[in-house]
């Protein structure tokens, strides 16, 4: 089990997941925390050295971004409530029909926390997702989706790939500008290399989508129009369905006996979707992922955590939504939930490693031994 | 797989390619086609035959590659006259992805056309596509691998390799098919001498062992003029004429050094490997040799340095990619910097200039218009360092913003704070009458790089770097591009081109550098340098040199002259 290899990359999705829906239900800021650290220890123990492995630390930006967006939307718009008075702002007179919108104003310290701890539960929820990509590769991910989303999928693909040659363009053209002695920092450097930079990424979009046409991608058996027509409605009524699903899912307000049908009519369209449309796929896997017992353990130990934050907030609802008013840090920690978080820091050391890339180590080694040792 | 059409049988001999008096045309707008791009061409392929198509510089060779594949007009639109049909499947019915089976398309650009992430799942790509059994698939990687020498780089992710490994896996991951025809376009333009050995003898190896049809389109003939069956020209007015080597490289628009002298020596058949023209040349070599005509370009009188650098280096994580070097470059000489790929001639070009990272050493410039006082150009401003040291980047395109020629040189007279009209002159002396309404982008090759250069030179640098002008150009492009280098050196400027091309540096170097994992291994005269190493070595050096002698004639005109005037100034 220990051997490398790639995790498949629906497990850390299922594993990310479960753990985004744990963070929804709480705005502990203890959970918040201990969930946070259970996602950056398993993504820095696992994660490879692709691309988007490295964006991590962009979801972590965002989620940061994201709290001290939720603070000054506050203080700004928020419905400002407490005792404890922080600082005060005159308030702005809106016209009558804008009445209940609260401009500036009062900032009380409990309306403060109540809105940091808010950004810090989608912040969560978002680093889960970046998780998620980080760990997994979204070509791979792609692959193991059904051949019935192949025009998708030349868009994600294209996507994927233009999206770190656009970086690289747009690096290797900033640094071509200061060749016609253009140094314009900031927005206006940025916007003399936006066309350049995009015309680039555009032929080299075209030269890809070329070269998979050209090495096949799309070749598929002969379909009627009708056939054609059950696919696209069932898929996108499918994707419809569980994307609202899952946002009442997540919503932890809405009630489950809505969320959960929800969801399962527009998984369920899904399936027909694809089996309908999978008679058309005429490709194989050269590497078919196998799912074994670390898929397993890294799909049951993110689900857990969902669990057991469902279960406590049925069984002591306080220890996972604090009502700030009055100011009191929780003082009660869900240990289920603090178990389940445990629970799901093991794939960071229980799952299989990703292979190594040997002969690239050595050659990087052999460029800087011979000579340069003398130096 | 269902198959709508029937599988071509082991013992057929039924033509792999026929094009039937095809022409292909563009729309101007929507409505408008515009002039053929190719016309009238009738060629029938065979199985195990070589084809090169050559072409002046955006004579649609690509268009006429493009045919071939299905890609015109399914991907690219326009209009395919005639019939097009490959392994009998008319491409008219079948889009390049239901003729992948059959075709393989390797571009000029390999690392656009990767779709996976390592070596391996690349080579895989097409047969699943294709739907073979894993197993299958799994043998065929394995003997691709082998057979093109790659199994070392199996799982290395695809952005890691140099670009010789980046062709060598794009031939791989179409031959993974078993495809009946392979069609490369400029499979060797970026890379070293070596690297284009590698891939060209992969090619050959592809048509003589395996039986693959291959359709081959070089800028540099030179390295596959004698390995090629046959040869089909794209004239300026896009008509194909198709013929045995001999035949079209006798009144062909472009031709390598082999052929130039062969033509001018009146050998007959002409020669077309270094071999034959040896063959051909004893009488020739005689007579060089035995006047004693050694052509020293390289002037003596005192050398005034425009630029000194001492002890550059530049770190990049995990690797040393300048280690050490100390040049001087000198007004009116024209260096030329070579070396493997990626061994750090363009890090060193960016450290010189100022505008790239250098970790250590000293950079100085004569600076003129300061009182002739040295200074280093990563202290000026950008727009201040250019007046002194100027670069032209690998990617012309990277320096060019507007929407028309007219909108750049009127940007750029303005840059350098100098007369309207001062840009466009230089460019009418580099190539004159490029339409002021075009787009950049759509310029050709030479004329993006022209364009680039008089926008440069407008800021009247004096030292001038070039990164790969080559790109793209044919031999008459190469020729006028080495004769503004020498006219720039000849008003004092100093010249640095870094670039793979043997046969441009022996048309314009006077001082040949070679670099060699961050070092500077040997300097001197181009005579000196370029025909010690084998690899290196322009052809008519080849052709001249003895056994056991060095020559020291790089290019045909030295030759003409050597023999014409019997003095070289």
């Amino acid at each position: 089990m220990l051997s490398r290899r790639m995790v498949h990359p629906w497990a850390w999705w299922v594993w990310a997941l479960g753990i985004a829906g744990c963070a929804s239900m709480t705005n502990n800021p203890y959970i918040l925390a201990l969930t946070f650290a259970t996602l950056c220890f398993v993504v820095f123990n696992r994660r490879g050295s692709s691309p988007w492995s490295r964006a991590f630390p962009i979801y972590l930006m965002i989620a940061g971004w994201l709290v001290v967006y939720r603070l000054v939307m506050h203080i700004v718009v928020g419905a400002k409530i407490g005792t404890i008075e922080l600082f005060r702002i005159p308030p702005v007179q809106l016209p009558e029909w804008a009445a209940g919108i609260h401009v500036f104003g009062t900032v009380y310290l409990e309306g403060l926390i109540i809105a940091t701890t808010q950004g810090l539960t989608l912040g969560t929820m978002i680093v889960a997702v970046g998780a998620a990509n980080s760990l997994a590769d979204p070509k791979k991910l792609l692959k193991s989706l059904p051949g019935a989303l192949g025009e998708l999928g030349t868009a994600v693909v294209i996507g994927i790939s233009i999206a770190p040659q656009m970086a690289e363009s747009a690096f290797r053209i900033n640094r071509a500008r200061t060749l016609r002695g253009d140094d314009a920092k900031g927005v206006r450097g940025f916007a003399r290399i936006l066309m350049p930079v995009f015309q680039d990424t555009l032929d080299r979009s075209l030269a890809l989508a070329n070269s998979m046409d050209a090495r096949g991608y799309g070749r598929q058996a002969h379909v009627s129009k009708f056939q054609q027509r059950v696919t696209s409605i069932f898929g996108a009524f499918g994707i419809l369905g569980v994307t609202v699903g899952l946002f009442v899912v997540l919503d932890a307000s809405s009630p489950m006996f809505v969320a959960v049908p929800v969801f399962i009519t527009g998984v369920g369209f899904l399936i027909i979707s694809l089996v309908v449309a999978s008679h058309r796929k005429t490709s194989t896997t050269f590497d078919q992922l196998p799912w074994g017992a670390a898929e397993w353990l890294v799909c049951i130990t993110g689900v857990i955590p969902l669990l057991m934050a469902a279960l406590t907030r049925y069984l002591d609802p306080g220890s996972m939504i604090t009502t700030w008013v009055p100011l009191h840090m929780p003082d009660t920690v869900p240990l289920l939930v603090v178990a389940g978080l445990v629970v799901a820091t093991m794939p960071g050391f229980l799952t299989p490693r990703l292979p190594k890339n040997k002969v690239r180590v050595k050659r990087r080694k052999a460029i800087n031994s011979p000579e340069r040792a003398e130096v | 797989m269902s198959a709508p059409f029937s599988a071509r049988t082991a013992w057929s001999t039924d033509p792999v390619l026929e094009l039937e008096s095809v022409a292909a045309s563009y729309y101007d707008d929507e409505r408008t086609l515009a002039a053929p791009q190719i016309s009238d061409v009738n060629l029938t392929l065979f199985e195990g035959e070589i084809l090169l198509v050559v072409g002046r510089t955006g004579s649609g060779k690509s268009t006429l590659l493009n045919a071939m594949s299905g890609a015109m007009p399914h991907a690219t639109g326009g209009r395919l006259d005639g019939r097009v049909r490959v392994v009998g499947r008319d491409t008219r019915d079948f889009p390049p992805r239901m003729l992948s089976d059959v075709v393989g398309v390797v571009g000029q650009d390999p690392a656009a056309s990767f779709i996976t992430n390592t070596v391996e799942e690349e080579l895989a790509y097409s047969m699943e596509q294709l739907g073979l059994p894993p197993a299958v698939m799994r043998k065929r990687v394995e003997e691709t691998l082998d057979l093109l020498g790659i199994a070392e780089l199996r799982y290395v992710p695809l952005a890691e390799l140099s670009g010789g490994e980046q062709q060598r896996v794009a031939i791989g991951a179409v031959l993974t098919t078993r495809p009946a025809l392979i069609i490369l376009d400029e499979p060797t333009s970026a890379l070293d001498p070596n690297g284009a050995e590698d891939v060209l003898a992969t090619v050959t190896k592809l048509a003589h062992d395996l039986a693959m049809t291959v359709v081959l389109a070089e800028h540099r003939i030179e390295r596959v003029l004698q390995y090629v069956d046959r040869v089909a020209h794209v004239g300026a007015d896009g008509h194909v004429t198709v013929g045995t080597p001999e035949e079209i490289m006798a009144d062909s628009d472009v031709a390598p050094p082999i052929v130039e002298l062969g033509r001018w020596a009146g050998w007959a058949p002409l020669p077309l490997s270094i071999r034959d023209a040896r063959a051909h040349s004893a009488d020739m070599r005689k007579r060089l040799y035995q006047r004693g005509l050694v052509v020293n370009k390289l002037h003596n009188h005192a050398v005034q340095p425009l630029l000194i650098a001492e002890d550059i280096m530049v770190d990049f994580p995990e690797i040393r990619a300048v280690d050490g070097v100390n040049l001087n470059l000198n007004s009116g000489e024209i260096t030329v910097l070579m070396g493997r790929n990626g061994c750090g001639k363009s890090s060193l070009l960016w450290a010189l200039q100022g505008s790239g990272t250098r970790n250590q050493g000293s950079v100085q410039v004569l600076d003129e218009a300061a009182g002739f006082s040295w200074t280093d150009p990563k202290t000026l401003k950008p727009a201040k360092r250019r007046n002194l040291v100027s670069m032209v980047p690998q990617t012309p395109t990277d320096i060019l913003y507007e929407s028309t020629v007219h909108a750049e040189l009127a940007r750029s007279d303005k840059d350098a704070a100098a007369p309207a009209g001062t840009t466009r002159e230089i460019l009418d002396s580099l190539v004159p009458n490029i339409p002021d309404h075009l787009h950049p982008r759509d310029l050709s090759e030479g004329q993006k790089l022209s364009l680039a250069l008089s926008i440069q030179l407008a800021a009247k640098p004096r030292v001038v770097f070039f990164d790969e002008p080559t790109r793209g150009l044919d031999y008459d492009g190469k020729k006028s591009l080495a004769r503004s280098f020498q006219q720039l050196a000849d008003d004092g400027h100093a010249i640095l081109v870094v670039t793979h091309d043997v046969e441009f540096s022996a048309l314009c170097a006077d001082r040949v550098l070679f670099m060699a994992s961050g070092k500077i291994i040997s300097d001197g005269t181009a005579v000196e340098i370029l025909p010690a190493s084998p690899a290196y070595a322009p052809q008519v050096a080849k052709i001249t040199a003895g056994i056991q002698e060095e020559s020291h004639w790089l290019t045909v005109s030295a030759v003409k002259a050597a023999l014409g005037h019997g003095e070289i100034s």
